[in-house]
């Protein structure tokens, strides 16, 4: 099983429209494909239209109750989606309570690791989804991951971002001794504009050994997409949005 | 010059991190297993106390008498209270009722150490800034290694902080600071490298120490036992053959309950 954590310590970078195309094109696949929502604002619960505060279970449960949310309780709390292959661990805003709750006991940034590790053979690909804030859920994503996808907008605001997410994962990696690979990956791309070329260009002179040689345009068709309740790669899968996600799929298959 | 990319408080971000994923698994280290291996002792130890305890309290009395009381007993307590839900919840209560007195009661020094334990007794063995000290199993709450201290302000030098394990909250001894405060100067507290934590009795305190030795067992005739009305309480007594103090726990836990120092 591929566990894929979309994270970065700034918001609006793209990081739930990533995690959806990729689950999306994954599923289309016909992959098994793992959503977990690990973001107390639950954004990727809502894009597939899961209003998780109505839910009994959530992956808050698994925080909470790491012990009982494992193997079939944790497939139980699983959501359906339109598209075949492709579930949803739902958030709620509880999450939001998860560091004053768990604070830096030992051993809880390990729980979603346990948790995923139970339901392994049920699933090809799980993608998370990571809240824009360094703290238990994230530390939980990161922990747990094989690959890390940190999605920057090309703005100069985003790239202060990407530098302390860069560290938050330098930091980590001495407590995490394997070589996770870290894909980052230009998002919001607009050609017509300065600030974009610019921040682009400090991308591939300052991360030039994680950048993704390629960038994902801006593209209306994601924000169709969502109202649709649909990931791009179902609801408009010849746009270039989706052609560029899927030029990233490729290349990071190739690499293994 | 810190690198352009490094957090303010990098130690902060690298403290949290490490907390949360300090689950690793992890050979245990030699020192580690030692850890183990002497806590390990000091349960049975405690156990066979318990039991020898226990031995004392029954003898005497016919186990067939004391059978038939324990029958007669739930008996009664059948015919009284039929629901085991109930039997179930107050027995809770009690059980809740008695941690919390337990929790809030003063450790009271025993009238003295030498007369408390058998004639044969075991002690762990440990070292702190090249002096050894000793400390009798059955007084022993735990071995913990030291991770993360986190220091409390308007406590005295020797207070290094509270440490988490677990659930539990440990208050951590500078031992050397404590027991030799007089020799205690930057190039000694320099010099320290604490390991573990030898957390005293049932209480939440413990001493920091650098090298756990090795557990023994003494004759009672192995101590030169001092009377516990001197000027350091605390000093249960001195091992002769390996001339070394042997801690009195309870009262080493009750001057430091009181702030007070070694003297």
């Amino acid at each position: 099983m591929n566990i894929w954590t979309v994270a970065n310590q700034k918001g609006g970078v793209g990081k739930t429209t990533t995690a959806v195309t990729l689950g999306g094109l994954l599923a289309q696949q016909g992959k098994r494909v793992l959503l977990v929502d690990t973001d107390p604002h639950a954004s990727l619960s809502y894009y597939f239209d899961i209003d998780s505060e109505t839910l009994e279970t959530s992956i808050y449960d698994v925080f909470v109750e790491p012990e009982k949310y494992r193997g079939q309780m944790l497939l139980d709390s699983l959501c359906l989606t339109k598209v075949k292959g492709l579930v949803v661990l739902p958030a709620t805003m509880a999450l939001a309570t998860l560091d004053r709750k768990m604070g830096m006991e030992s051993g809880k940034g390990l729980i979603l690791k346990k948790a995923l590790a139970s339901v392994k053979r049920q699933f090809d690909y799980v993608v998370i989804d990571c809240p824009p804030i360094l703290g238990v859920s994230m530390v939980n994503a990161l922990a747990c991951s094989n690959r890390i996808i940190v999605p920057v907008q090309t703005e100069h605001l985003a790239l202060k971002g990407l530098d302390r997410m860069m560290r938050t994962l330098k930091i980590m990696r001495k407590t995490m001794p394997e070589n996770i690979p870290i894909s980052i990956v230009a998002t919001m791309f607009d050609r017509r504009v300065n600030a974009t070329i610019q921040a682009y260009t400090r991308l591939t002179q300052e991360y030039s050994d994680n950048l993704w040689r390629g960038f994902i345009p801006i593209d209306t068709k994601f924000r169709d997409a969502s109202q649709a309740h649909l990931p791009a790669s179902i609801f408009a899968p010849k746009c270039r949005g989706v052609f560029a996600y899927q030029k990233f799929l490729k290349d990071i298959a190739s690499e293994g | 010059m810190k690198d352009k990319h490094e957090f303010a408080k990098e130690s902060v971000v690298e403290d949290y991190l490490t907390d949360l994923l300090t689950e690793a698994v992890t050979e245990p280290s030699i020192e580690k297993v030692i850890a183990q291996k002497l806590l390990d002792k000091a349960l049975v130890s405690a156990n066979l106390s318990d039991t020898n305890e226990y031995s004392r309290n029954v003898k005497g009395k016919k186990p067939d008498s004391a059978a038939a009381l324990v029958t007669d007993i739930e008996q009664k307590i059948a015919e009284l209270l039929p629901d085991q839900q109930i039997i179930e919840q107050v027995d809770k209560e009690i059980q809740s009722e008695v941690e919390i007195k337990t929790s809030s009661l003063k450790v009271t020094a025993p009238l003295s150490l030498q007369d408390s334990l058998d004639e044969r007794f075991q002690a762990l063995f440990f070292e702190v800034a090249g002096l050894t000290l000793a400390v009798p199993l059955i007084e022993l709450g735990g071995i913990h290694e030291i991770t993360k201290i986190s220091p409390l302000i308007g406590k005295p030098d020797w207070f290094m902080g509270v440490m988490l394990k677990n659930q539990d909250k440990f208050n951590v001894v500078d031992s050397a600071l404590w027991v030799m405060p007089e020799k205690y100067d930057t190039a000694l507290a320099d010099s320290l490298n604490y390991k573990f934590m030898i957390n005293l009795g049932k209480t939440p305190w413990g001493l920091a120490c650098e090298k756990l030795v090795n557990t023994v067992e003494l004759n009672k005739s192995d101590v030169k036992w001092r009377s516990s009305s001197g000027k350091r309480p605390w000093l249960a007594g001195m091992v002769k053959e390996k001339m070394c103090a042997l801690i009195n726990v309870s009262e080493l836990v009750e001057l430091l309950q009181l702030g007070e120092s070694s003297k």
